[in-house]
């Protein structure tokens, strides 16, 4: 059944102050996902890219709620506080990506890992912080938790819609800086949702003023996958609530085309960023994602190249700075 | 709220084709233990016909193939892909995944295959090297986590006079694996993709040790040392020791390989 209501005026003033607050944050231009066969690339290669995103998960063990008493949940990293030093050093600002939050999880939503990414926020100053729309963590009936590994679609429905709307406010309520959540990749579909995936979108920013980051690559995976125009989708979202995109490449197998994070762009991702920026005027960064296993196929240069193509069509396309 | 079952069967379809193939058969019956909602159903019903959730089952698979060939690399190439298919696969349908923690995931597929390769897991199980290979990547696994320097290692030692009384342990950081083959060439060649053949059965020891917060080294030691050391590590303390044994322990004492325990 699809929802009655318009969506909220924009004119309330808690809705204009978030949307000034997206509009206000800093523009950083191209950035880099971090894997850790990057390391060096990272530290020789400073002037190829804007700012360095990080996992924060990759840099500590999460022991789980039921680490002993005695001992911190989080165990992090000896050498993180090196690496991440030397890119500030570099004067890289650091945003943060997290994978751990499990926000679509039904019966699981863990406070202590919204402390901890508000903690490494405060300690490396992400002028915004995101994770993804989606589940990947569940929790049985013993107690022991599950994980999918990779990032489950939730049903586009009023009650996922409440539930996503509460748990994003808390962590805004505990993580000053601005929140994006990442619209998913899904190989299978989930019949009668009740919106269709951007009005979802739509209304749950526009609810609690959180802010997205739009993954092309994702987008046109879905496309490519389910047989529409990425349009059909683009088209009816509030492209003004955007404010990092993602890039990345894939490869087909078995006549399914993967999110593979595999290599460069395809052209129809280049061609969607070059439509898309002139419309999404809160674009603060674009960033170029590949897998770590996947990086020395494409080599430095490679990837070089594939951030100075988006930092070109940043330039041209994007907002003014 | 019946959202959490929904998520769970979704997941169970993803990660267990045996389940899947009962869902599209009988999807009332494989459907009917769960408390799912009219729409619910309908939707994994669905879901079981298309084609996509195959691919979640690949991308599934894939990641937590990809956790083990991170490490436990050699062992992944010594098990080559029929080994991988019996032994990996059953690992998965006893054992669902629970971590995105590669560690912790190597370790506990070596917890659960070591005693089965020990016993000749089905045909895969005579590969003589699996066995010896898989318990040093665990060793080295274990060492190479932060958390085990929460303990603080024993300080250096003095012998004294006598060992009566006083039991020698292997340092809580090292670790012994006896291997019928060199490791050197045996863990040489499979870390470069190829399969180390013709190799003569002999007597070594690898010894592999946690030298700071996640950093591992690991070597050769010659026999005399690594039978000494591999028996320190045993559940029966060994001695008594004749004198030169006894000079042995000493020596290995202050050089941090064992450590005295009041026995």
């Amino acid at each position: 059944m699809r929802d009655n209501l318009t969506a909220p005026s924009s004119s309330s003033s808690s809705l204009d102050h978030r949307g000034d607050r997206l509009s206000s944050l800093p523009r950083l231009g191209v950035g880099l996902s971090y894997q850790g066969t990057l390391r060096d690339f990272v530290l020789e290669h400073p002037q190829s890219y804007d700012f360095l995103e990080i996992i924060p998960d990759m840099f500590w063990v999460d022991r789980g709620p039921a680490a002993p008493e005695a001992q911190p949940r989080y165990l992090e990293s000896v050498d993180a506080p090196d690496l991440l030093g030397r890119v500030r050093d570099l004067g890289k600002p650091l945003i943060g990506h997290s994978i751990g939050l499990s926000i679509g999880s039904a019966e699981l939503f863990d406070p202590a890992h919204v402390e901890q990414v508000a903690s490494w926020q405060r300690r490396y100053g992400f002028p915004w912080h995101s994770d993804h729309l989606s589940f990947n963590r569940l929790e049985e009936h013993t107690g022991e938790s599950l994980d999918i590994g990779f990032t489950m679609p939730v049903p586009y429905d009023e009650e996922v819609l409440e539930m996503l709307a509460s748990r994003v406010e808390h962590v805004q309520s505990r993580n000053p800086a601005p929140f994006l959540l990442e619209n998913n990749v899904y190989y299978f579909r989930i019949p009668e949702q009740d919106l269709s995936e951007a009005e979802f979108l739509n209304r749950l920013t526009a609810r609690t003023g959180c802010g997205l980051l739009l993954d092309l690559h994702n987008v046109h995976v879905n496309a490519t996958n389910h047989g529409f125009d990425p349009w059909e989708f683009l088209g009816d979202l509030d492209l003004t609530r955007v404010v990092e995109i993602h890039l990345g490449g894939g490869f087909s197998l078995d006549g399914v085309y993967l999110d593979a994070h595999s290599g460069p762009c395809p052209d129809e991702v280049w061609k969607l960023l070059r439509e898309v920026l002139p419309k999404a005027p809160n674009v603060k960064g674009v960033v170029f994602e590949v897998f770590g296993g996947y990086f020395q196929g494409m080599g430095a240069e490679g990837v070089i190249g594939e951030l100075a193509k988006a930092r070109e069509i940043f330039a041209t396309a994007g907002p003014a700075a | 709220m019946s959202l959490a079952v929904f998520q769970h069967v979704l997941s169970r379809l993803v990660t267990s084709p045996p389940f899947r193939a009962q869902v599209a058969e009988s999807p009332a019956e494989a459907l009917a233990p769960f408390d799912l909602t009219g729409r619910e159903r309908g939707r994994l019903e669905a879901i079981t016909r298309d084609s996509g959730l195959r691919t979640g089952t690949m991308i599934h698979r894939s990641f937590r193939l990809s956790m083990l060939t991170n490490t436990l690399p050699c062992t992944c190439k010594a098990l080559g892909a029929e080994g991988i298919k019996e032994i990996v696969h059953a690992y998965w349908l006893e054992q669902p995944s629970r971590s995105l923690l590669y560690v912790q995931e190597g370790l506990r597929f070596g917890a659960w295959a070591l005693p089965r390769l020990r016993q000749g897991l089905g045909g895969i199980g005579g590969n003589p090297l699996l066995p010896e290979v898989l318990e040093a990547e665990v060793a080295m696994l274990e060492l190479s986590r932060q958390e085990i320097w929460d303990t603080p290692p024993p300080p250096p030692q003095e012998t004294g006079d006598t060992l009566e009384g006083l039991v020698p342990r292997l340092h809580p950081y090292l670790r012994v694996i006896r291997f019928r083959r060199d490791p050197d060439v045996v863990m040489r060649e499979l870390g470069a993709g190829r399969m180390p053949e013709g190799l003569p059965e002999g007597e070594h020891y690898l010894l592999v040790r946690s030298t700071a917060p996640g950093k591992v080294d690991f070597g050769q030691a010659p026999p005399e040392a690594g039978r000494v050391l591999y028996a320190c590590a045993g559940e029966v303390p060994p001695g008594p020791f004749d004198e030169e044994g006894e000079e042995r322990v000493r020596e290995m004492v202050e050089e941090g390989f064992l450590v005295l325990v009041r026995g």
